[in-house]
Protein backbone atom coordinates (compact mmCIF):
# COMPACT_ATOMS: atom_id res chain seq x y z
CA UNK A 1 0.00 0.00 0.00
CA UNK A 2 1.24 3.38 -0.97
CA UNK A 3 1.26 5.87 1.89
CA UNK A 4 -1.18 8.36 2.68
CA UNK A 5 -1.54 11.38 4.76
CA UNK A 6 -4.85 13.04 5.52
CA UNK A 7 -6.20 16.80 5.16
CA UNK A 8 -9.15 17.80 7.14
CA UNK A 9 -11.53 19.79 4.14
CA UNK A 10 -13.97 23.10 5.21
CA UNK A 11 -16.67 20.41 5.70
CA UNK A 12 -15.17 18.38 7.61
CA UNK A 13 -14.40 15.58 5.35
CA UNK A 14 -10.95 13.77 5.92
CA UNK A 15 -9.55 13.77 2.58
CA UNK A 16 -6.95 10.91 1.97
CA UNK A 17 -3.66 12.88 0.03
CA UNK A 18 -0.37 10.47 -0.95
CA UNK A 19 2.48 10.90 0.33
CA UNK A 20 4.33 8.87 -2.01
CA UNK A 21 5.59 9.56 -5.48
CA UNK A 22 5.69 13.25 -4.92
CA UNK A 23 8.05 15.32 -7.70
CA UNK A 24 7.33 18.94 -6.71
CA UNK A 25 5.82 21.16 -4.18
CA UNK A 26 4.69 24.64 -4.35
CA UNK A 27 3.33 26.45 -1.86
CA UNK A 28 2.08 30.15 -1.55
CA UNK A 29 0.22 32.00 1.62
CA UNK A 30 -3.49 30.27 0.72
CA UNK A 31 -2.20 27.44 -1.48
CA UNK A 32 -0.13 23.86 -1.41
CA UNK A 33 0.00 22.34 -4.50
CA UNK A 34 1.50 18.83 -4.73
CA UNK A 35 2.70 17.31 -8.19
CA UNK A 36 3.00 14.01 -8.81
CA UNK A 37 6.03 12.10 -10.50
CA UNK A 38 3.67 11.01 -13.90
CA UNK A 39 5.82 8.23 -14.28
CA UNK A 40 3.42 6.97 -11.08
CA UNK A 41 0.35 8.55 -11.77
CA UNK A 42 -0.50 9.44 -15.31
CA UNK A 43 -4.03 10.49 -14.36
CA UNK A 44 -5.23 13.76 -12.43
CA UNK A 45 -1.43 13.95 -11.10
CA UNK A 46 -1.94 17.09 -8.95
CA UNK A 47 -3.50 17.92 -5.64
CA UNK A 48 -4.59 21.48 -4.96
CA UNK A 49 -5.17 22.58 -1.12
CA UNK A 50 -6.47 25.88 -0.60
CA UNK A 51 -5.68 27.91 2.83
CA UNK A 52 -7.40 30.69 4.82
CA UNK A 53 -4.38 32.24 6.00
CA UNK A 54 -4.82 34.32 9.16
CA UNK A 55 -1.53 36.67 9.26
CA UNK A 56 0.43 35.89 6.12
CA UNK A 57 3.04 37.56 7.46
CA UNK A 58 3.64 35.01 10.24
CA UNK A 59 2.65 32.20 7.92
CA UNK A 60 4.49 32.48 4.18
CA UNK A 61 4.78 30.36 2.25
CA UNK A 62 8.24 29.06 3.35
CA UNK A 63 6.75 28.21 6.60
CA UNK A 64 3.88 26.47 4.99
CA UNK A 65 6.21 24.50 2.76
CA UNK A 66 8.33 23.33 6.01
CA UNK A 67 5.14 22.36 7.68
CA UNK A 68 4.30 20.28 4.70
CA UNK A 69 7.61 19.02 4.16
CA UNK A 70 7.42 17.97 8.21
CA UNK A 71 3.90 16.38 7.54
CA UNK A 72 5.51 13.93 4.64
CA UNK A 73 8.67 12.83 6.59
CA UNK A 74 6.43 12.14 9.74
CA UNK A 75 3.94 10.36 7.64
CA UNK A 76 6.41 8.15 6.06
CA UNK A 77 7.71 6.56 8.81
CA UNK A 78 4.63 6.88 10.74
CA UNK A 79 2.10 3.26 10.51
CA UNK A 80 -1.12 5.87 10.61
CA UNK A 81 -1.88 8.49 8.54
CA UNK A 82 -0.90 11.78 9.97
CA UNK A 83 -3.49 14.76 9.76
CA UNK A 84 -2.16 17.96 7.95
CA UNK A 85 -4.10 19.86 9.98
CA UNK A 86 -2.46 19.37 13.26
CA UNK A 87 0.90 20.48 11.50
CA UNK A 88 -0.46 24.22 9.71
CA UNK A 89 -1.81 25.89 13.72
CA UNK A 90 -4.42 28.42 12.45
CA UNK A 91 -3.80 27.72 8.76
CA UNK A 92 -7.16 25.98 8.01
CA UNK A 93 -7.41 23.86 4.90
CA UNK A 94 -10.79 25.00 2.86
CA UNK A 95 -10.48 23.13 -0.36
CA UNK A 96 -8.59 19.61 -1.14
CA UNK A 97 -8.32 17.83 -4.15
CA UNK A 98 -7.38 17.55 -8.13
CA UNK A 99 -8.86 20.01 -10.62
CA UNK A 100 -11.56 18.35 -11.49
CA UNK A 101 -15.40 19.77 -13.17
CA UNK A 102 -15.04 23.38 -12.68
CA UNK A 103 -17.87 25.93 -13.42
CA UNK A 104 -16.93 29.64 -13.89
CA UNK A 105 -18.60 32.77 -12.53
CA UNK A 106 -16.99 36.16 -11.64
CA UNK A 107 -17.62 37.81 -8.17
CA UNK A 108 -17.12 41.41 -6.65
CA UNK A 109 -17.65 42.43 -3.24
CA UNK A 110 -21.14 44.30 -2.97
CA UNK A 111 -22.35 45.30 0.57
CA UNK A 112 -25.80 44.53 0.51
CA UNK A 113 -28.47 42.60 -1.95
CA UNK A 114 -29.68 45.92 -4.00
CA UNK A 115 -26.06 46.85 -4.69
CA UNK A 116 -24.82 43.35 -5.77
CA UNK A 117 -27.68 43.30 -7.81
CA UNK A 118 -26.65 45.87 -10.35
CA UNK A 119 -23.16 44.80 -10.06
CA UNK A 120 -20.76 44.18 -12.58
CA UNK A 121 -18.22 40.80 -11.50
CA UNK A 122 -15.05 40.67 -12.58
CA UNK A 123 -13.17 38.41 -10.23
CA UNK A 124 -13.14 34.93 -11.58
CA UNK A 125 -13.80 31.92 -9.35
CA UNK A 126 -14.61 28.66 -9.74
CA UNK A 127 -17.68 27.39 -7.92
CA UNK A 128 -19.21 23.78 -6.79
CA UNK A 129 -22.21 24.29 -8.95
CA UNK A 130 -22.85 23.61 -12.78
CA UNK A 131 -24.76 26.81 -13.97
CA UNK A 132 -27.54 25.82 -11.66
CA UNK A 133 -28.15 28.14 -8.47
CA UNK A 134 -25.24 27.37 -6.10
CA UNK A 135 -26.44 25.67 -3.40
CA UNK A 136 -25.69 26.97 0.25
CA UNK A 137 -22.76 24.92 2.00
CA UNK A 138 -20.57 24.62 -1.78
CA UNK A 139 -17.30 25.82 -2.15
CA UNK A 140 -16.03 28.98 -4.26
CA UNK A 141 -12.51 29.72 -4.41
CA UNK A 142 -10.68 32.28 -6.99
CA UNK A 143 -8.70 30.69 -10.05
CA UNK A 144 -6.38 31.91 -12.22
CA UNK A 145 -7.64 31.75 -16.22
CA UNK A 146 -9.49 28.19 -17.20
CA UNK A 147 -12.58 28.48 -19.72
CA UNK A 148 -14.19 25.59 -18.05
CA UNK A 149 -14.41 22.03 -17.61
CA UNK A 150 -12.51 21.76 -20.74
CA UNK A 151 -9.86 24.18 -19.59
CA UNK A 152 -9.94 24.42 -15.81
CA UNK A 153 -8.48 27.30 -13.79
CA UNK A 154 -6.17 26.91 -11.49
CA UNK A 155 -7.04 27.39 -8.12
CA UNK A 156 -5.32 30.37 -6.53
CA UNK A 157 -6.62 31.04 -2.90
CA UNK A 158 -10.15 30.64 -0.83
CA UNK A 159 -12.58 33.60 -1.40
CA UNK A 160 -12.50 35.74 1.99
CA UNK A 161 -15.61 36.09 4.28
CA UNK A 162 -17.88 38.44 3.06
CA UNK A 163 -20.78 39.72 0.69
CA UNK A 164 -20.67 39.53 -3.02
CA UNK A 165 -22.18 40.15 -5.89
CA UNK A 166 -21.66 36.42 -7.79
CA UNK A 167 -22.67 36.28 -11.88
CA UNK A 168 -23.05 32.37 -12.96
CA UNK A 169 -24.12 32.10 -16.30
CA UNK A 170 -26.65 35.07 -17.07
CA UNK A 171 -27.98 34.71 -13.39
CA UNK A 172 -26.40 37.32 -10.86
CA UNK A 173 -26.68 36.21 -7.08
CA UNK A 174 -26.23 37.79 -3.85
CA UNK A 175 -24.09 35.45 -1.91
CA UNK A 176 -22.39 35.20 1.58
CA UNK A 177 -19.41 33.43 1.64
CA UNK A 178 -18.29 32.21 5.16
CA UNK A 179 -15.08 31.98 7.31
CA UNK A 180 -13.76 28.49 5.29
CA UNK A 181 -14.82 30.09 1.93
CA UNK A 182 -17.92 28.28 1.35
CA UNK A 183 -21.23 30.08 0.34
CA UNK A 184 -23.61 30.56 3.60
CA UNK A 185 -26.41 32.65 1.60
CA UNK A 186 -27.58 33.10 -1.57
CA UNK A 187 -30.40 35.38 -2.95
CA UNK A 188 -31.04 35.23 -6.92
CA UNK A 189 -30.88 38.83 -8.45
CA UNK A 190 -34.32 39.84 -10.71
CA UNK A 191 -33.29 39.94 -14.36
CA UNK A 192 -32.46 43.40 -15.33
CA UNK A 193 -34.91 44.18 -18.24
CA UNK A 194 -33.81 47.58 -20.18
CA UNK A 195 -36.20 46.45 -23.20
CA UNK A 196 -39.26 44.51 -23.28
CA UNK A 197 -41.11 43.26 -26.85
CA UNK A 198 -44.57 42.16 -26.62
CA UNK A 199 -45.63 40.79 -29.97
CA UNK A 200 -49.19 40.71 -29.03
CA UNK A 201 -49.39 44.31 -28.91
CA UNK A 202 -48.48 44.54 -32.63
CA UNK A 203 -51.86 42.93 -33.55
CA UNK A 204 -52.94 42.15 -37.11
CA UNK A 205 -50.43 45.32 -37.95
CA UNK A 206 -49.45 47.10 -40.08
CA UNK A 207 -46.16 47.46 -38.09
CA UNK A 208 -44.37 50.70 -38.77
CA UNK A 209 -41.42 52.14 -37.21
CA UNK A 210 -43.55 53.37 -34.45
CA UNK A 211 -44.26 50.15 -32.86
CA UNK A 212 -41.39 49.80 -30.07
CA UNK A 213 -42.64 46.10 -29.89
CA UNK A 214 -41.73 45.60 -33.50
CA UNK A 215 -38.13 43.12 -33.38
CA UNK A 216 -37.75 40.81 -35.81
CA UNK A 217 -35.79 37.89 -36.50
CA UNK A 218 -34.69 37.02 -39.66
CA UNK A 219 -35.18 33.27 -40.90
CA UNK A 220 -33.38 30.53 -43.00
CA UNK A 221 -36.77 29.49 -44.31
CA UNK A 222 -35.24 26.68 -46.88
CA UNK A 223 -34.82 24.36 -44.22
CA UNK A 224 -38.60 24.06 -43.35
CA UNK A 225 -40.82 22.22 -45.94
CA UNK A 226 -43.79 24.46 -47.40
CA UNK A 227 -42.70 27.44 -44.65
CA UNK A 228 -43.84 29.84 -46.94
CA UNK A 229 -46.83 28.58 -48.39
CA UNK A 230 -48.16 27.75 -44.74
CA UNK A 231 -47.81 31.14 -43.44
CA UNK A 232 -49.48 32.35 -46.03
CA UNK A 233 -47.29 34.07 -48.35
CA UNK A 234 -47.34 34.84 -52.21
CA UNK A 235 -44.75 35.68 -54.50
CA UNK A 236 -40.99 35.20 -53.50
CA UNK A 237 -40.51 36.98 -50.29
CA UNK A 238 -37.57 37.17 -48.26
CA UNK A 239 -36.71 36.27 -44.93
CA UNK A 240 -33.40 36.84 -44.73
CA UNK A 241 -32.24 40.03 -46.42
CA UNK A 242 -29.22 41.17 -46.03
CA UNK A 243 -28.51 43.92 -43.24
CA UNK A 244 -27.67 46.42 -46.27
CA UNK A 245 -31.57 45.76 -47.39
CA UNK A 246 -32.74 45.15 -43.88
CA UNK A 247 -32.37 48.88 -43.07
CA UNK A 248 -32.79 50.74 -45.93
CA UNK A 249 -36.38 51.47 -46.97
CA UNK A 250 -35.28 51.82 -50.28
CA UNK A 251 -35.32 47.98 -50.96
CA UNK A 252 -38.97 46.29 -50.72
CA UNK A 253 -36.84 43.30 -48.64
CA UNK A 254 -36.36 45.98 -45.74
CA UNK A 255 -38.07 45.65 -42.12
CA UNK A 256 -41.28 47.12 -43.33
CA UNK A 257 -41.18 46.16 -47.08
CA UNK A 258 -43.63 44.66 -48.97
CA UNK A 259 -41.11 41.89 -49.94
CA UNK A 260 -39.60 40.88 -46.30
CA UNK A 261 -40.52 37.70 -44.98
CA UNK A 262 -38.42 38.18 -41.19
CA UNK A 263 -40.20 37.17 -38.16
CA UNK A 264 -43.36 38.52 -36.97
CA UNK A 265 -43.21 41.44 -39.04
CA UNK A 266 -42.95 40.40 -42.20
CA UNK A 267 -45.64 37.65 -41.69
CA UNK A 268 -48.08 40.18 -39.71
CA UNK A 269 -47.23 43.18 -42.75
CA UNK A 270 -47.23 40.68 -45.99
CA UNK A 271 -49.11 37.23 -45.33
CA UNK A 272 -51.68 38.90 -42.83
CA UNK A 273 -50.90 37.18 -39.28
CA UNK A 274 -52.46 38.55 -36.38
CA UNK A 275 -50.55 38.11 -32.85
CA UNK A 276 -53.30 39.47 -30.78
CA UNK A 277 -53.92 35.82 -29.52
CA UNK A 278 -49.90 34.88 -29.25
CA UNK A 279 -48.63 35.32 -25.57
CA UNK A 280 -44.84 35.80 -26.64
CA UNK A 281 -42.43 38.06 -25.35
CA UNK A 282 -38.63 39.31 -25.93
CA UNK A 283 -36.79 41.00 -23.99
CA UNK A 284 -33.09 42.31 -23.74
CA UNK A 285 -30.70 43.16 -20.85
CA UNK A 286 -28.10 45.42 -21.73
CA UNK A 287 -24.39 44.65 -20.26
CA UNK A 288 -24.72 48.04 -18.72
CA UNK A 289 -27.80 49.88 -18.28
CA UNK A 290 -26.34 53.57 -18.91
CA UNK A 291 -25.11 52.72 -22.06
CA UNK A 292 -26.35 52.59 -25.02
CA UNK A 293 -24.58 49.38 -26.80
CA UNK A 294 -25.99 46.53 -27.41
CA UNK A 295 -22.86 44.57 -27.82
CA UNK A 296 -22.75 41.44 -24.93
CA UNK A 297 -26.61 42.66 -24.49
CA UNK A 298 -28.69 39.34 -23.66
CA UNK A 299 -31.85 37.96 -25.23
CA UNK A 300 -34.29 36.22 -23.16
CA UNK A 301 -38.24 35.49 -23.82
CA UNK A 302 -41.11 34.72 -22.14
CA UNK A 303 -44.57 32.40 -23.08
CA UNK A 304 -46.85 34.36 -20.16
CA UNK A 305 -46.49 37.82 -20.29
CA UNK A 306 -49.85 38.96 -21.09
CA UNK A 307 -51.06 36.28 -18.70
CA UNK A 308 -49.56 38.39 -16.17
CA UNK A 309 -51.19 41.25 -17.50
CA UNK A 310 -48.13 42.89 -19.17
CA UNK A 311 -46.65 42.67 -15.55
CA UNK A 312 -42.59 42.10 -16.14
CA UNK A 313 -41.63 41.93 -12.80
CA UNK A 314 -44.79 38.76 -12.92
CA UNK A 315 -43.76 37.41 -15.65
CA UNK A 316 -40.97 34.43 -16.47
CA UNK A 317 -38.30 35.60 -19.22
CA UNK A 318 -35.59 32.51 -19.69
CA UNK A 319 -32.71 33.06 -21.86
CA UNK A 320 -33.27 32.86 -25.70
CA UNK A 321 -31.18 30.01 -25.91
CA UNK A 322 -31.44 27.25 -28.68
CA UNK A 323 -29.94 23.77 -29.06
CA UNK A 324 -29.74 21.95 -32.42
CA UNK A 325 -32.90 19.51 -32.17
CA UNK A 326 -34.16 20.18 -28.71
CA UNK A 327 -38.05 19.80 -27.61
CA UNK A 328 -39.32 21.62 -26.37
CA UNK A 329 -37.31 24.64 -27.80
CA UNK A 330 -38.12 26.02 -24.24
CA UNK A 331 -39.26 24.28 -21.34
CA UNK A 332 -41.65 26.95 -20.85
CA UNK A 333 -43.22 26.93 -24.32
CA UNK A 334 -46.83 25.57 -24.85
CA UNK A 335 -46.33 24.10 -28.28
CA UNK A 336 -42.98 23.18 -28.42
CA UNK A 337 -41.80 25.82 -30.42
CA UNK A 338 -42.46 29.43 -30.42
CA UNK A 339 -46.09 30.57 -30.43
CA UNK A 340 -46.62 32.35 -33.83
CA UNK A 341 -43.87 31.27 -35.53
CA UNK A 342 -45.22 28.59 -38.22
CA UNK A 343 -47.55 25.92 -36.16
CA UNK A 344 -45.93 27.12 -33.07
CA UNK A 345 -44.37 23.91 -32.92
CA UNK A 346 -40.44 22.77 -33.07
CA UNK A 347 -41.16 21.35 -36.53
CA UNK A 348 -42.76 24.98 -37.58
CA UNK A 349 -45.31 23.53 -40.41
CA UNK A 350 -47.41 20.17 -40.28
CA UNK A 351 -45.24 19.08 -43.06
CA UNK A 352 -41.83 19.32 -41.61
CA UNK A 353 -40.85 16.33 -40.36
CA UNK A 354 -37.20 16.90 -38.98
CA UNK A 355 -36.78 19.33 -36.16
CA UNK A 356 -34.74 21.69 -37.84
CA UNK A 357 -35.70 24.83 -35.62
CA UNK A 358 -32.28 25.55 -34.63
CA UNK A 359 -31.17 26.10 -38.50
CA UNK A 360 -34.38 28.16 -39.39
CA UNK A 361 -32.95 31.34 -37.24
CA UNK A 362 -30.64 32.61 -38.57
CA UNK A 363 -29.02 34.82 -35.55
CA UNK A 364 -29.75 38.43 -37.74
CA UNK A 365 -32.30 40.45 -35.44
CA UNK A 366 -33.40 44.18 -36.34
CA UNK A 367 -34.25 45.90 -33.09
CA UNK A 368 -36.30 49.27 -33.69
CA UNK A 369 -35.57 52.75 -32.15
CA UNK A 370 -36.53 51.63 -28.82
CA UNK A 371 -35.74 54.77 -26.49
CA UNK A 372 -34.60 54.78 -23.02
CA UNK A 373 -33.95 51.54 -21.44
CA UNK A 374 -36.61 50.68 -18.27
CA UNK A 375 -33.78 50.63 -15.45
CA UNK A 376 -31.15 52.87 -17.32
CA UNK A 377 -29.84 55.93 -18.96
CA UNK A 378 -29.24 54.04 -22.11
CA UNK A 379 -31.03 55.58 -24.50
CA UNK A 380 -31.39 54.23 -28.54
CA UNK A 381 -32.67 56.76 -30.89
CA UNK A 382 -31.84 54.91 -33.82
CA UNK A 383 -32.85 51.05 -34.79
CA UNK A 384 -30.53 48.52 -34.69
CA UNK A 385 -29.61 45.17 -36.78
CA UNK A 386 -27.78 42.49 -34.34
CA UNK A 387 -26.28 39.24 -34.59
CA UNK A 388 -27.39 37.05 -31.85
CA UNK A 389 -25.73 33.95 -30.47
CA UNK A 390 -28.71 31.83 -30.25
CA UNK A 391 -26.64 29.15 -27.97
CA UNK A 392 -25.90 31.42 -25.42
CA UNK A 393 -28.53 34.06 -26.40
CA UNK A 394 -26.39 37.09 -26.31
CA UNK A 395 -24.85 39.82 -29.06
CA UNK A 396 -21.86 38.54 -30.63
CA UNK A 397 -21.60 41.52 -32.48
CA UNK A 398 -23.56 45.41 -33.62
CA UNK A 399 -24.03 45.36 -37.29
CA UNK A 400 -26.03 48.54 -37.78
CA UNK A 401 -26.39 51.16 -35.26
CA UNK A 402 -28.17 53.48 -37.53
CA UNK A 403 -30.98 50.78 -38.95
CA UNK A 404 -33.97 52.89 -39.86
CA UNK A 405 -36.26 50.91 -42.91
CA UNK B 1 -16.40 -24.83 20.73
CA UNK B 2 -16.76 -27.16 18.69
CA UNK B 3 -13.90 -28.83 15.98
CA UNK B 4 -15.44 -26.86 13.17
CA UNK B 5 -15.26 -23.68 14.64
CA UNK B 6 -11.99 -23.98 16.25
CA UNK B 7 -10.79 -25.26 11.97
CA UNK B 8 -12.49 -22.01 11.29
CA UNK B 9 -10.75 -19.42 13.84
CA UNK B 10 -7.29 -21.09 13.31
CA UNK B 11 -7.92 -20.65 9.18
CA UNK B 12 -8.82 -16.75 10.24
CA UNK B 13 -5.68 -16.33 12.16
CA UNK B 14 -3.46 -17.22 9.36
CA UNK B 15 -5.01 -15.39 7.12
CA UNK B 16 -4.94 -12.57 9.44
CA UNK B 17 -1.12 -13.19 9.49
CA UNK B 18 -1.08 -13.63 6.27
CA UNK B 19 -2.73 -10.62 4.87
CA UNK B 20 -0.38 -8.97 7.77
CA UNK B 21 2.66 -10.11 6.23
CA UNK B 22 1.93 -9.66 2.59
CA UNK B 23 -0.33 -6.22 3.38
CA UNK B 24 2.72 -4.26 1.01
CA UNK B 25 1.88 -5.93 -2.13
CA UNK B 26 -1.73 -6.21 -1.52
CA UNK B 27 -4.04 -4.41 -3.94
CA UNK B 28 -7.14 -3.31 -1.81
CA UNK B 29 -10.69 -2.56 -3.49
CA UNK B 30 -14.28 -0.81 -1.98
CA UNK B 31 -16.75 -2.47 -3.16
CA UNK B 32 -19.57 0.36 -3.91
CA UNK B 33 -22.58 -0.63 -3.12
CA UNK B 34 -26.43 0.76 -4.23
CA UNK B 35 -27.82 1.19 -1.18
CA UNK B 36 -27.82 1.51 2.68
CA UNK B 37 -26.17 -1.64 4.22
CA UNK B 38 -29.90 -2.82 5.61
CA UNK B 39 -31.65 -2.81 1.92
CA UNK B 40 -32.32 -6.15 1.32
CA UNK B 41 -31.91 -5.58 -2.62
CA UNK B 42 -28.44 -4.36 -2.36
CA UNK B 43 -26.13 -4.77 -5.43
CA UNK B 44 -22.59 -3.94 -5.89
CA UNK B 45 -22.15 -1.15 -8.55
CA UNK B 46 -18.28 -0.51 -8.93
CA UNK B 47 -15.13 -1.84 -7.33
CA UNK B 48 -12.79 1.08 -6.47
CA UNK B 49 -9.27 0.36 -6.67
CA UNK B 50 -7.83 2.25 -2.84
CA UNK B 51 -4.17 2.31 -4.15
CA UNK B 52 -5.13 4.60 -7.13
CA UNK B 53 -7.69 7.25 -5.22
CA UNK B 54 -6.31 10.48 -5.34
CA UNK B 55 -9.37 12.20 -4.72
CA UNK B 56 -13.37 12.02 -4.57
CA UNK B 57 -16.27 14.32 -4.21
CA UNK B 58 -19.71 14.07 -4.58
CA UNK B 59 -20.92 16.76 -7.24
CA UNK B 60 -24.66 17.51 -6.27
CA UNK B 61 -25.37 20.63 -8.34
CA UNK B 62 -25.68 19.21 -11.77
CA UNK B 63 -27.68 16.76 -13.30
CA UNK B 64 -27.20 13.76 -13.06
CA UNK B 65 -26.26 14.04 -8.94
CA UNK B 66 -22.29 12.14 -9.53
CA UNK B 67 -20.21 10.95 -6.78
CA UNK B 68 -16.68 10.79 -8.67
CA UNK B 69 -13.48 9.12 -7.61
CA UNK B 70 -10.33 10.38 -9.23
CA UNK B 71 -7.53 7.85 -9.89
CA UNK B 72 -4.50 8.26 -10.85
CA UNK B 73 -2.49 4.64 -10.59
CA UNK B 74 0.06 3.77 -12.92
CA UNK B 75 -1.88 1.85 -15.31
CA UNK B 76 -2.61 3.22 -18.68
CA UNK B 77 -6.30 2.21 -18.70
CA UNK B 78 -6.68 4.11 -15.92
CA UNK B 79 -9.87 6.95 -15.66
CA UNK B 80 -11.65 8.29 -13.25
CA UNK B 81 -15.02 6.53 -11.86
CA UNK B 82 -18.61 8.77 -12.15
CA UNK B 83 -21.18 7.12 -9.90
CA UNK B 84 -25.10 8.89 -11.22
CA UNK B 85 -26.38 9.15 -7.23
CA UNK B 86 -30.33 10.10 -6.47
CA UNK B 87 -30.53 12.01 -3.04
CA UNK B 88 -34.18 11.72 -1.48
CA UNK B 89 -34.69 15.06 -0.43
CA UNK B 90 -37.84 13.61 1.90
CA UNK B 91 -34.96 12.48 4.25
CA UNK B 92 -31.84 14.52 2.72
CA UNK B 93 -30.81 17.68 1.24
CA UNK B 94 -28.20 17.78 -1.35
CA UNK B 95 -25.88 19.47 0.38
CA UNK B 96 -26.18 17.47 3.75
CA UNK B 97 -25.84 14.32 1.10
CA UNK B 98 -23.03 15.56 -0.26
CA UNK B 99 -20.91 16.20 3.47
CA UNK B 100 -22.56 12.72 4.62
CA UNK B 101 -21.52 10.81 1.73
CA UNK B 102 -18.18 12.29 1.65
CA UNK B 103 -17.56 11.44 4.97
CA UNK B 104 -18.94 8.00 4.81
CA UNK B 105 -16.45 7.09 1.44
CA UNK B 106 -13.55 8.83 3.68
CA UNK B 107 -14.48 6.40 6.59
CA UNK B 108 -14.63 3.21 4.19
CA UNK B 109 -11.31 4.85 2.28
CA UNK B 110 -9.31 4.75 5.26
CA UNK B 111 -10.57 1.35 7.07
CA UNK B 112 -9.43 0.04 3.76
CA UNK B 113 -5.85 1.39 4.13
CA UNK B 114 -5.59 0.85 7.42
CA UNK B 115 -7.27 -2.74 7.47
CA UNK B 116 -6.28 -6.17 6.38
CA UNK B 117 -9.22 -7.16 3.92
CA UNK B 118 -8.41 -7.41 0.56
CA UNK B 119 -12.12 -5.46 0.46
CA UNK B 120 -14.09 -3.07 2.11
CA UNK B 121 -17.93 -2.67 1.83
CA UNK B 122 -18.88 1.06 0.92
CA UNK B 123 -22.68 1.48 1.62
CA UNK B 124 -24.08 5.72 0.79
CA UNK B 125 -25.63 6.95 3.76
CA UNK B 126 -29.06 6.86 4.39
CA UNK B 127 -31.49 8.84 1.61
CA UNK B 128 -29.15 8.22 -1.40
CA UNK B 129 -28.48 5.51 -3.94
CA UNK B 130 -26.25 4.80 -6.45
CA UNK B 131 -27.63 3.93 -9.80
CA UNK B 132 -25.18 3.13 -12.06
CA UNK B 133 -21.19 3.67 -12.73
CA UNK B 134 -22.05 6.43 -15.54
Amino acid sequence: MSKIGIIRDSISVNKPVKIEYINKIETTVNKIQIFYSTGNFNNAATVVILLVNPDVSSYTAAYIRERVLRWISDGLSSTSALVLNEYLGKIVPTQVGVIGTQTTGQIISAVDSATACVASPNITVAIDANNAAPLIGTGIYIIDGGTGSGFPGIPTEPVAAGNYALLLGLTQYFITVNSVSNISFVEVCPLALDYVFNLQNLGAGPVTNADLDGISFSLRSFFINNYFGYVGYTGNPNSEPPEFQGCDSAFNESVYGSNNAMWPIGDINNAGKDFSAFDVSFAISLSDSNVANFQDANFYISFDLNANAGVVADATFVPFQIGFGTSPIFAESPTTGIPGLGDGTVFVTPTQTQNRFRDLLSGEVFVPAVGQSLIGNANFTNGSWLNVNLFTGQVSFVNNTTCNP
Amino acid sequence: MSIFSLDKLVLSIIQRVTHKQTNKQMSKYIYINGAVESNPTNVNIGLVPIDEVVDFECEVTAAPLQFVVYLGGPYESTTNQQYNIQVDNNLISDVQAKIQFDRAFSRAYLAAVEGFEPVTEFYPPNGVTITALA
